[in-house]
Order: C-alpha cells, then structure tokens, then sequence
C-alpha cells in the first residue's frame, strides 16, 4: 500500500505509536502481580492494524512476537468483526486456535474502535507462572488451553469465563489480578490509540500505519542487500532432559539473494516431549534474528517479515502441527538463532556473534510454603554467556536472544518463598577461549528451607557445547549439582528435594571468537587477575607464559583452596608432597579424563563404602572426647554426613555400574583400606580428642582439595563427575573449613613437642590415604586366601 | 538583619551567580566561566564579583550551590579506587545487575564496565535469614585479614553491602566500624546508611557510587568551604541534593551520591518558586539545552519525586525529583536513514563544531540550524549575545538534508522541529499521561537556551494551552537556590500489613524515623518554627512489586485514620493504573519522613505596568519561513514591561534564549515580566 504522508508525519506517528506500546508495558510491569511479571518483566505489548499486522512491539521479550502475530487472525477466525463491540477483552494461550506459543504466555488483545470503526488492536502477552507439576507428551498435558474467547464483553467482565480458568490454575489469586493488570495495560493501549484518531484524524492514522510497514520493509530492503548473495548451510544439535543424552539435529539453508532472503529449515519429527515449536514461534525467532543482523534499529513491526521466506517441515520440532507439547520451545529457539548467526557468518562476519549459551536455564520449585501454608511457584530463567564478537569479548551472565527477563531480587525472592540463595555469581573458566572470550555463564545455587519442595529444571546446552567461531573455542556446558542424597534429575528435569538440600545450576558460557592464542596478552592477563579465567586455562588454553603469569596469579578461587594460615598451614606444607602425588596418581587422573576403567571405580566405590562405615565410627568417638560442644558438633556433623554418603551416594553410584548392595556387602576389605580404616579407628577410640582429630583431619581435607582440583578438570562420565562433584560443593568445603579450624585451635594450645607429634599422627594417615587410592587403581586383593 | 542570599549553580561552561536581597528581592545576576579541573575556583572567582564591598561577604545570610562534581565524576569514571564487600557468594552481583543485555537487537553494545572490578570484590562469610535460621555472625578474623588486604591493594574507598541489612543492619554495622577502624583514611559506605531499602543489587549500587564519588566530593568541598571562610562568607553553605531541598557541606559529605542530580533538581525548584510568583502550581517544566532536555512535573508547587535512576549504567536509587533526561537538544544532528525517514539526534555537533550557523565548519543540519533556516533565529542580533549567525550555511545544510527527502527548505526544516518536538513529547508522556496526570492540566515553563524557542510546538503537540517563559529562563538553577529549603529524606523499608492491629506497629515506626529527622534539623541548626516533618509511605497490594507514594493524614491514631490511607492509596492507583482492587489487602513497604527546614520566602517586588504597547521594544520585522506566513515581528525582552501583549507569529530575543510565539498565538508580560503564552484551542 502507498502512502501520500509526507514521511515526517509518519516518523512522528511512529514515535507516538511506540510510546502507547511502552506506556502499556510500564502499566502491566507495574501493577501486576506474579514475580515474573513485576521483577521479570516476562511479558511484551504491541499495536496492530486492523487486519492484525503489528504495527508496533514495545522492547520487551522477542519471542512473545510469536504469541502476537497470530492472536489477532485467531480472534477473527472464531468471531465475526460485525460482533465486536468497544470494551471487549479477548483472552487465548493455546498455541494450536489461540494464537499462542505456549500455554504459560496468556494473552489479551482488545478491538479499538473510533467513531464506531474498527481502527486498531492493541494485545499484551504476559508469562503466568503456573501450569506447574505437568507431563508434556502432547499439549493436553501442559495446562489449560484457551481458545481466544471473551473475558470481557462490552466492557462487562465474564465472570463464568474467569471462574472455569482460575479453578484450572494453580495459583488462582495470583492469575487473576495478573489478568486485571493486562486488562488495565490494554485499556491504555485503546485510549492513547483513541487519542492519536482524534488529533490526527482517524484515516491519517491508518495511512501512517501502512507507512511504517513500508518503511519497516525499505530498511530490511536495504539491510539484506548488503549482505553478499550466496548459500549459507550452517548445523548444530540441541538436548533437554526429555532427550535423555540423545543430540537432535537442527539445520538451516540461508538463500541471499538481492535484497530478499529465504531460510530452509530442516529438523526431525516432533518430539512427544514439550520442545516443540508452533510455526508462529518460529516466525518470531527468524524475525529476532534477522534484525540482529540486518538493522538492529528497524521498528519491530509487519514490515520487517515482507522480504523474508521461511521454510520448514510441517510436524517437526521447528514447526509442530497438533497436538505437539510446545512447553519448552525456547530451548530450540534459542538453538535457531545460532544457527542463522552460524549460517550467516561467512558472508557478514563482523556482524555475527559465536554461539550464545543456547540455553533458557529455568528453575522451578514448588510447594507448601511453611510459613503461610500456602502452595507456592517459583519459576527464574537464568541467564548465561553471550557470544563473542569479531571485535569485542561476550558479555558476561545476561539473558540472550528471545528472552529478556530479569532476575528477581534474592530479597523479593527470600521474602516471597521459602528457598535460600546462596550464590549467585559468574562461572570461571566458562566462556569460550578466543581472541575474543565468549561471555561467562552464572552459578545459582538455591537450597529449599524447612520443607520439602519439587524441582523441575529446563535447561540445555548440557551435552553439546555452544561453539565459536573462526578458531574461537566453546564455551562451557551447563550442569546442574544436587546434594547428596538427593535423587537424581528424572528424565523430566523432575526430583524431590528434602528440606535443607540445595541444587547448584551452572549456566553454560558462549563461544569465543578467533583463536585463543592471538589474545591480547594483556587481556589473558586482565581476566585471570579478576578471576575470569583460572591460571591453568591462562598457561592451557591461551598459552600464557606461566612464570610470567605466575606473577601476579590470585589466589584461585577453587581449585586447592588458597593455604591457610596457622598449624593447618603447617600441617599442610609437612603433606604437599603425599597430596600431590595423590592428585598425579593415575587412579584420579583417569577419573577426571574418564579413561579410569569402570571396574577400579567399582572397586573403589565398595572399598569406601566399608572405609566409610569406620570413618563414621571414628568421627563419633571423637566427638566423644571433645570437651566444647561446638567442637563435637562438628565432628557428630562429619560422622552423619560420612553415613549419608555411603548409604546416597554410593548407593546410586554402585547401581550405575552394575554392582548390586550383597555383591559389595559381600567383597573383602582391602589390605590397604583396613590397614587405613582401623589405624584411624584405634587412634580415634583410644583417644585422647587431638590425636583422633590429626587422624580423621587427612581424609576429610585431601577430599576436598581432590574434589577442587578435579572439578575444574571436569569428567566426561557422568558417574565420574557426580562423584566429583560431591566432594567440590560448597556444602563439603564448608564443613572441611570449620573442622580445621578445630586443627588450628587445637595447635594454639598445644606445645610445640605436642604438635611434632600430631603432624606425624597426620602424615601418616595421608601416606595411608595415597595407598587406598593405589590399592583401587590395581584392584589390590589379599595375597594368600584365608584357608 | 535583612541579608542577601547567593545561589551558585556551577556548570560544564559557565558559573552562573545569582544574589537576592532579602527584603525587595533585588536581584543581581553573573556569569564567569567554569573551571572544570576544579569548580571551586570559579566559584570563588563569581563570588569575589558579587560581595565586593556592597553588599559585604558579612552581608551573606546564605550560600547555596549546585554542582554537578559528583555527577561528572560517575560519568568520566573519575572516581576512588573502590572494593567492594558482600555477603559470601554475591561477588558478582555488582556486575551482574538485573542480568539483563544492554540492547534488544544492538548485539554490538556493552554494558558499561562496573565500578569496581572484579578483583576488588570481596566476599565475607555472613547471611541472615528471612525464614527464622540462625544468622551467621560475620568474623573478626575474617574481617581483619581483609582489613589487611584491601590496605595492601591501595583501597581509597569501600562499598559493604550484606543481604537483608535493610531490616538488620547488625552485620553490616559491625563490618563496617570494624574495617573503618583499621583504615581510617578510607570512605566507607555501608548500604543500609545511604539506603535502607529493599532490592539488593540498587542498594549495592548506590552503595558504591557513594563510595566511587566519596573521597572526590569530601576533598572539593572541604576546599570550597575553606575558600569561603576566607572570602569572608560566614554563614553555613549549603548544597542542593536531588530531592531538591539543601544540606549543609558536612551532611552532603557522608552521603555524595544524593547530589548527582544537584544541578537540574535546583532548577526545577526555581521553576517552581518563579512560576507560583505568577500564579502557575501545576506545571510541566522543559529545559532544552545544547544537547539534552530534562522534563519534569510540578504539582501544586511541588515537584514530583522518584526513588531511583540508572546514571550511565549504574543504579542509584535516593529519593530525587522526577527529571526525566532525553538526549535531543538544539545541537542534536538531522539525518535520514536508510528507510528514507528523517531522523533527529542522537548525535549531536556539540559546540565544536556546532551547528552550521554557527560557523565554525559544522558541516551537519541541526536542530538550531533549522530555526535559524526558518529565520526564527538570526536576523542583526547575535545569538546568547555571543554568537554571530550564518543563516546562509543553516539554509545550506538543511536543503541538502531536503534534497534526500524530496522536500523544499522550509518543510525540511520543520521537518526537523517537527520529529525533535515528537522525541520531546514522548519524554512528556513519560512523566505525566503515564503517571496519571494529564498534560493538559498544567502549563509548560520553558528555561534553558533552547526551551522557549520550541516550548510553543511542544505544547501543541500535548495539546497543553498556555506556556511561561521566567524572566531570566537561563539562571533558573541559580534562583532556585534562593528558594530551596533544606530537606534531607529518611526511609526504612517495613513491609505491615494496613490494619487496625499494626497500628502501633506503624505508629512506633515513624516516631522513629521523625525522631531522626528532627535530631538533623536541629543539627543543621534550623529554629523550630521553621521545621517541618512530612510523612508518607509507599504503599501496594499485597503481592504487587512496586510501589506507590502516599501521603499520610495528620494523625495515625484510630482505624479511622487508616481508613482514609487505604481509600488515598486506591485513588492514586486507579489514577496511575487505571483500576483498584477494594477486597486486596493493602501493605506499607518503605515509611519516610522528609525533614524539611523551611526557607524564609523572599518578598520580591512586581515591576510596574507599561502602556501595554509592545512597539517600544520592536527590534525588526523579519521574513520568517513559517507554513502561516511570511513574516513577524522581533522583540527585545529587556525592553517589554508587564502589560504588552504580543501577537504571533512573533520572537522575543534575550540574552540567554529565543522565544518563539506562533501564529495563532499571544503572549503577555505579566507583573514578574514572565512571558505568558496563550495558545489557540
């Protein structure tokens, strides 16, 4: 459609426009109630014609464009236009006859009328958090569908309508005010579109519209044309806890050609799992992309989509037909987005971005909050790495591509549900090496308090990594860390988490851009003095000269823990050499490089199973002998923690490699293990306090600083890591420190002669600890049977 | 004794000075250029100007500055070296903020780099509980190792920020006195001084930009103050804070970060004393300058406040004026874009080169050069008095711009203050229609170089119909320094339930907060009959987010009085929102007493009519290329008295800014010589 606005008009239209697009935003940000929305601002507001071409999308959350751009088509494809009235609310989420992506994301789009025309629609799409504790083998599952029906008619709210979703949503307080926010958003939306008719007059509006989807096109126009002509393949693969650790593969074929572009995508059939993704979803994740790549400034409008085609199998994972699970779309969403960034990155390679953290990381907890007795949600996406740029590093822990959210305030967090954030910082070592670092993904680590709670996790980029480009390395995968004795992620992302357990999840970092070695050695060293990068991967992966970098090396913050002060200090400095022997020995070197073979790992495992039956006896002696009861508490604390590893961890850990509990009951204890377990035993039996402690300390702390160590190595088996990965928490370290603390008070009040003879107490037990290692990695047995 | 009183506002370019007597309110004005590398001196320079013997610096009954030292240091990252200490596992919080990407699209922007880098974070081992666990009492141990490290480091300031000190404070205190014990040459913040409000990662921000700014701030105004005492001032200097209100030096001193937006909050207070001198409480204030405008909205004489800003990045949140800031101003440079549409800003020619008409080889349309292409500026007179005009170079450049939009001159350049006057509308709709107030309610007070020369278009575009232009719309700033009163704000965080049972609760609350804003009034030294403590809380529906300000009734005695915060609770939300939910259960979130020490007001004497013929200060007739016509008359605003009426189109030139009067429309001088300007329906 032409235009005779002259484009000053148009550009002055434009702006009013966008602004009652914010002004709505503000209005739902503001006065609604769920976290998602108020601190999350998981929502997004726009204008359309009245034919539902978007006029204008406030900046807020990209992938809602896909909830927009069809609910308009969806309202008129169940009702006639004769029908609407001024002051109807239509509601609709599903993703199949509402419009939506998928079920949590409700919208509302209102008919604007003026002088008793229909000139405009204005919508906002919000995330509700609810449609919790649900399975996603097909939509049924994942909560209430809502084709786009009334809520309100005439100005008249529907209360029957209201009543049948509240009663199927879980949190029903909460919905519906969340509702009367979007409501109100909208009613701003129709006054200030109201407003324009009257001061610019009704048809001048509407040609300004018409305008702007021209101008939206002209820019893309412009954009693609400077992007050579050409075919550009680019492939990747995405995983999910549905997927167990199966790959799916995605791919693209991106056609240039003048000033229009074609992407074909291609991937394998729907999955009966909620990582589907509805056409409309699709759409919305190409148009994000695009305009990252071609004109970052263009409106978000209809205009954008004209030079564009976009193919995909109908009834695959990238464009689902019904009756798909669609829950989880964004992870391969976010997977696209990469893909076209790969795809295009030969033809406009200062542009792209390597590979962001692909991930959309979402924690979710629910359950009976003890304090109000109330059943309580709390959903947070997390953000991770940003790619590296041709130019210019990654940006570190933020959301990318098609979310947007924030985060929500430990303070807000703690004060509205019964969990505990104990850390929240960025990943060392996670963003892909290069001349220019991927961005750095987050650790959250969240511990349910005074009640048992269900977590469900969602995230990706677990067992692929996200790649760089033009040399630059991959940034790190996610992880995601229970406390022992918690079970195990289900092949939903589900497990139960008893009161006081926590879980740490570990974003994935992003690519990195160039190689590693032509980064400016000032950088390399700027990142590890900030603890950015650890000194191994300054020397490994950048090769940084390590005397030079020796030179102002931080402490590290994990790995061996930085040496303490005090008679730790010095029982430390008598044992380096047994501790780096152990780290050298070839048993924990194969577990980090997963080349240990299963059956020394079997074998290990049962041989601190029975080590750890008198391990816990010998703490509880000693706790015995202790005069101050915080000091046998922290002693009783090892010996229960000791129990619960045996009897958690091992267990499961034994099941994984197909050792049965009466197989293990019934293999002999080692020469070595006995010899270990019994000189402890005795020395924390006979007493008296400081002697037990110099014995049972050596174990306890080469744990640690093993599991330090190691877990940055990581282990490509996933047994292997889990069982790194108990000893690396934070919950172990902490307990190891208090109980060295004991060691230093202890060394305050002994004589020197005293503390000779302690320290050798504890050589001795770590000279016995390097034998139990060795005695696994050979299998050792008893020489001569008994008969 | 009648004394007189001194305003300085120091700005980027100028020092603009400003005295009153205080009977007669006799006012004198001077302008010397500022001293960037340190503003004291050409403070002190201006002041040696005016107190020149008559009056005498004895004569001095007050001192009030604006300056913008904290704001530049934040901005040109100039500030201490800073480390940071959290709560164990919260290193990052600094860096990561709210985790959200500086740019939608733009994957090319960075987040500006935090002010402290990530080797200078510090975690200590603490954590209280919201859930009833037993907290975990920070170390001394702990505490004196990092005392000993960060005096290793070179540490000039330091930010501690524990979780949850806004309802216990125990750890951070402790923390605090300890490490500031150890280093004593160190500025400590500890977050629950400077703001005692929920939302961790804006209180550790504002946490650190006091910190960032402290040491600076410390040192320039012990200087000022010195070089004060020995000019002869006696009285106690006073700084403006960005609620508005003055502190002296030493209040200002602990707490830096509340004077970043010292400059344009004193101008809001002078818009505001001005413009009531006229008759005008509700008004919309437009301060146009080279290359920015600052908005904002007065209601009933007060201006409207906010609690917090991103300043380049950073959070801060204190209470401060409402000013929202837009980069567009009379440098802002027209261009069009790859769509075909003209564009305005945001890159600006700055004053070097600066528009084209100025002729300093500004090769770039602005916004000025518009207005000078449409004659609205230029003619014989030089702009500001300083500055001779090339309207042939403005014509130039915008008919190059034209050629690319296929439009002639004159509708290139109105082009141009057509898509600049839609950029300011929607800072407008920011402040007002989306804050339930309604623009056309108020009248826009135009000040700052180019606010009265596009006042008149904004206007209409808001449809608002009357606009003021002060008399001396360019020193504004420093006369809102005579009419500032000392105000500092205390705020406590304490989510309660509004119900009849918290009463007391509540009651014992704000005692507390009053108690400490009366010890300050009386530590600044402010006799009793001139104290004022006003109470209000942010207020919302249980489990909403934000909040809203309400103020509360005289007394909080009986269920009654409850009551009636509860019904002005839900007005202001439905007036803000648009709805009200009568059966939800209303929360106070933050109580605050505001202590204010009131000013005593200055009687400023009103001019005496003229004959009501503007034809005495007739400058020219000038073509002006306006869409209306062809030509309008040019005025000199010193020479107009009250009573003169003038028709547009027309331009009233002055000193320090251009007045345009479109057609249509007609301004009177009223008895302060404001210029009050009435557009057609």
């Amino acid at each position: 459609m032409t235009t005779t606005l002259d484009p000053i008009t148009v550009e002055v239209l434009g702006l009013a426009l966008s602004s009652a697009a914010e002004e709505m935003g503000e209005t739902l940000v503001r006065s609604a109630y769920s976290p998602s929305i108020k601190e999350c601002r998981d929502c997004s507001t726009a204008i359309f014609d009245p034919t539902g071409q978007v006029l204008t999308q406030a900046e807020h959350i990209p992938i809602h464009l896909g909830s927009l751009i069809g609910m308009v088509e969806a309202v008129t494809a169940r009702h006639s236009t004769a029908d609407l009235e001024p002051g109807d609310v239509f509601i609709g989420n599903d993703a199949y006859t509402g419009g939506g992506t998928h079920l949590p994301d409700i919208v509302l789009v209102s008919p604007v009328f003026f002088e008793e025309e229909l000139v405009a629609w204005v919508a906002n799409c919000a995330h509700h958090a609810d449609f919790v504790d649900r399975a996603h083998a097909n939509i049924y599952q994942e909560g209430v569908r809502i084709p786009p029906v009334r809520l309100y008619a005439a100005g008249e709210e529907r209360r029957d309508i209201l009543d049948f979703l509240l009663l199927n949503c879980q949190v029903p307080h909460d919905r519906m005010n969340d509702l009367r926010a979007q409501v109100a958003a909208n009613a701003i939306g129709v006054e200030r579109y109201q407003g324009l008719c009257r001061r610019y007059g009704a048809a001048v509006v509407a040609d300004a519209g018409a305008a702007l989807l021209d101008y939206a096109e002209r820019r893309m126009r412009v954009g693609i044309e400077a992007i050579p002509d050409g075919s550009y393949p680019f492939e990747d693969t995405f995983d999910a806890y549905e997927l167990g650790d199966a790959l799916e593969a995605i791919s693209v074929v991106i056609e240039v050609s003048g000033a229009e572009l074609t992407l074909r995508f291609d991937a394998g059939p729907q999955l009966r799992a909620g990582l589907n993704m509805v056409r409309t979803a699709l759409e919305a994740t190409v148009y994000y992309a695009l305009k990252t790549l071609v004109d970052p400034d263009a409106p978000a409008n209809a205009g954008l989509y004209r030079p564009v085609t976009i193919e995909a199998p109908a009834g695959s994972v990238l464009s689902c037909v019904w009756p798909a699970a669609v829950n989880e779309r964004m992870q391969a969403g976010q997977r696209v987005v990469d893909l076209i960034h790969g795809a295009l990155a030969p033809a406009i390679p200062t542009v792209v971005t390597a590979a962001h953290n692909g991930s959309t990381s979402i924690v979710e907890l629910y359950g009976r909050d003890p304090r109000s007795e109330q059943f309580y949600i709390y959903v947070e996406s997390l953000g991770g790495g940003f790619g590296a740029r041709a130019a210019k590093d990654g940006i570190d822990g933020v959301q990318v591509h098609l979310t947007n959210t924030s985060n929500l305030p430990v303070e807000c967090l703690e004060a509205d549900f019964p969990i505990v954030v104990e850390r929240y910082e960025l990943g060392v070592d996670s963003g892909g090496a290069g001349t220019w670092r991927g961005g750095m993904g987050l650790h959250r680590r969240l511990r349910v308090s005074g009640h048992e709670a269900t977590l469900c996790m969602h995230s990706s980029r677990r067992v692929s990594a996200p790649w760089g480009l033009d040399g630059g390395e991959a940034g790190s995968r996610g992880r995601v860390d229970l406390d022992p004795g918690v079970a195990p992620l289900d092949g939903r992302g589900v497990t139960t988490m008893p009161a006081g357990a926590a879980v740490s999840v570990r974003t994935p970092g992003a690519g990195g851009y160039g190689s590693p070695a032509e980064r400016a050695r000032e950088l390399v060293r700027d990142d590890l003095r900030e603890g950015r990068i650890s000194p191994a991967a300054a020397v490994d992966r950048y090769g940084l000269d390590p005397t030079a970098a020796g030179l102002d090396v931080p402490p590290p913050t994990s790995g061996p823990a930085a040496p303490r002060a005090g008679y730790t200090g010095e029982l430390w400095t008598a044992a380096e050499p047994l501790f780096e022997a152990i780290i050298a020995h070839p048993f924990l070197t194969g577990l980090a490089d997963g080349t240990l073979p299963e059956g020394s790992f079997g074998y290990f495992l049962i041989q601190d199973g029975h080590y750890l039956r008198d391990y816990a006896r010998s703490l509880a002696f000693i706790a015995g002998y202790a005069h101050d009861p915080a000091e046998a508490s922290v002693f009783l604390g090892a010996a229960s923690r000791a129990v619960a590893a045996e009897q958690g961890m091992h267990g499961e850990l034994l099941a994984q490699c197909g050792i049965t509990a009466a197989e293990a009951a019934a293999t002999p204890f080692s020469p070595s293990g006995e010899l270990y377990a019994r000189t402890v035993l005795s020395r924390a039996a006979e007493g008296p306090f400081a002697d037990g402690v110099a014995a049972v300390i050596g174990c306890l702390w080469i744990y640690r600083e093993v599991g330090n160590v190691l877990v940055e190595r990581g282990s490509p088996d996933p047994r292997y890591q889990r069982w790194i990965d108990s000893y690396s928490g934070e919950s172990y370290g902490a307990a190891v420190e208090v109980a060295l603390d004991v060691v230093d008070r202890i060394g305050r009040d002994s004589t020197p002669a005293e503390r000779d003879r302690l320290k050798e107490i504890f050589v001795d037990t770590c000279r016995l600890e390097w034998m139990f290692w060795d005695a696994a990695w050979r299998r050792e047995s008893w020489p001569v049977g008994r008969a | 004794m009648s004394g007189w009183r001194l305003g300085v506002d120091s700005g980027g370019t100028f020092t603009d000075v400003c005295m009153v007597r205080e009977e007669g309110g006799e006012l004198t004005i001077a302008k010397v250029p500022s001293t960037p590398h340190d503003p004291s001196e050409a403070i002190l320079a201006g002041v040696a100007e005016m107190v020149d013997g008559s009056p005498s610096a004895a004569e001095i009954a007050f001192f009030g500055h604006g300056t913008t030292v904290a704001t530049n240091a934040l901005i040109e990252r100039k500030g201490a070296r800073t480390a940071v200490v959290t709560t164990d596992g919260f290193r990052d919080l600094l860096e990561i903020g709210r985790q959200r990407r500086p740019h939608l699209y733009d994957l090319q922007r960075d987040k500006p780099e935090p002010l402290v880098p990530r080797d200078l974070r510090f975690e200590v081992a603490e954590r209280v509980y919201l859930g009833g666990e037993e907290p975990v009492q920070p170390r001394a141990a702990e505490i004196d190792a990092l005392a000993d490290r960060l005096e290793e480091l070179g540490v000039e300031a330091l930010a501690i920020c524990f979780l949850h000190s806004f309802v216990s404070p125990d750890h951070e205190r402790a923390v605090r006195d300890r490490l500031q014990a150890a280093l004593p040459g160190v500025f400590v913040t500890a977050s629950h001084d400077v703001s005692a409000e929920f939302r961790e990662y804006e209180r550790l921000s504002t946490t650190v930009v006091n910190s960032f700014v402290g040491p600076m701030m410390q040192g320039y105004l012990r200087r000022l103050r010195r070089g004060l005492t020995e000019a002869g001032i006696e009285c106690e200097p006073q700084i403006t804070l960005s609620n508005g209100g003055v502190v002296s030096f030493d209040s200002a001193e602990s707490s830096p970060m509340r004077t970043v937006l010292s400059g344009p909050s004193t101008g809001l207070v002078g818009a505001a004393e001005v413009c009531g001198r006229s008759g005008y409480r509700d008004l919309i204030t437009f301060d146009m300058g080279g290359t920015s405008t600052d908005v904002a909205l007065i209601r009933d004489g007060v201006p409207t406040m906010r609690s917090d800003l991103e300043l380049q990045g950073h959070a801060i949140r204190t209470p401060m004026l409402d000013i929202e800031t837009i980069g567009a101003g009379g440098g802002s440079i027209a261009w069009v874009d790859s769509g075909g549409h003209l564009r305005v800003g945001p890159q600006s020619a700055g004053a070097d080169p600066g528009p084209a008409c100025y002729g300093k080889g500004g090769e770039l349309p602005t916004v000025t050069d518009a207005n000078a292409a449409l004659g609205i500026l230029g003619g014989d007179r030089a702009l500001a008095g300083r500055v001779e005009l090339d309207a042939e170079a403005a014509e130039r450049v915008v008919a190059a711009l034209g050629e690319q939009l296929g439009l002639g001159l004159r509708e290139t350049a109105e082009g141009i203050l057509r898509v600049v006057t839609a950029n300011m509308a929607r800072a407008i709709r920011v402040i007002s229609a989306a804050k339930g107030h309604d623009p056309r309610d108020y009248a826009l007070v135009a000040f700052g170089g180019a606010g009265p020369l596009h006042a008149a278009r904004l206007a209409e575009e808001m449809g608002m119909s009357r606009v003021l232009v002060p008399e001396t719309p360019g020193v504004l700033c420093a006369q809102g320094l005579l009419a500032a009163n000392v105000r500092t704000d205390y705020a406590r965080t304490q989510i309660v339930a509004a119900r009849p049972a918290n009463l007391a609760e509540i009651a014992d609350a704000f005692e507390a907060l009053e108690e400490r804003a009366e010890r300050w009034l009386e530590e600044e030294g402010i006799p009793a009959e001139r104290r004022s403590v006003a109470r209000s809380a942010d207020m919302r529906y249980r489990g909403q987010n934000y909040e809203l300000r309400v103020p509360l009734p005289v007394s909080l005695a009986g269920a009654a009085d409850l009551d009636r915060l509860v019904a002005d609770f839900a007005e202001i939300h439905e007036r803000t929102y648009g709805y009200r939910l009568d059966d939800e259960e209303v929360q106070l979130v933050t109580l605050r007493a505001a202590a204010t020490g009131l000013t005593p007001a200055v009687e400023v004497a009103a001019t005496p009519a003229g004959d009501g013929d503007p034809a005495r200060a007739l400058v020219e007739t000038r073509d002006l290329r306006l869409a209306s016509g062809s030509s309008g008359e040019v005025y000199a605003r010193d020479r107009l008295l009250p009573g003169d009426v003038i028709r547009g189109p027309a331009v009233v030139e002055q000193m320090d800014t251009t007045t345009f009067v479109p057609a249509g429309a007609r301004a009177a001088v009223d008895p302060y010589r404001a210029l009050i300007m009435e557009l057609p329906a």
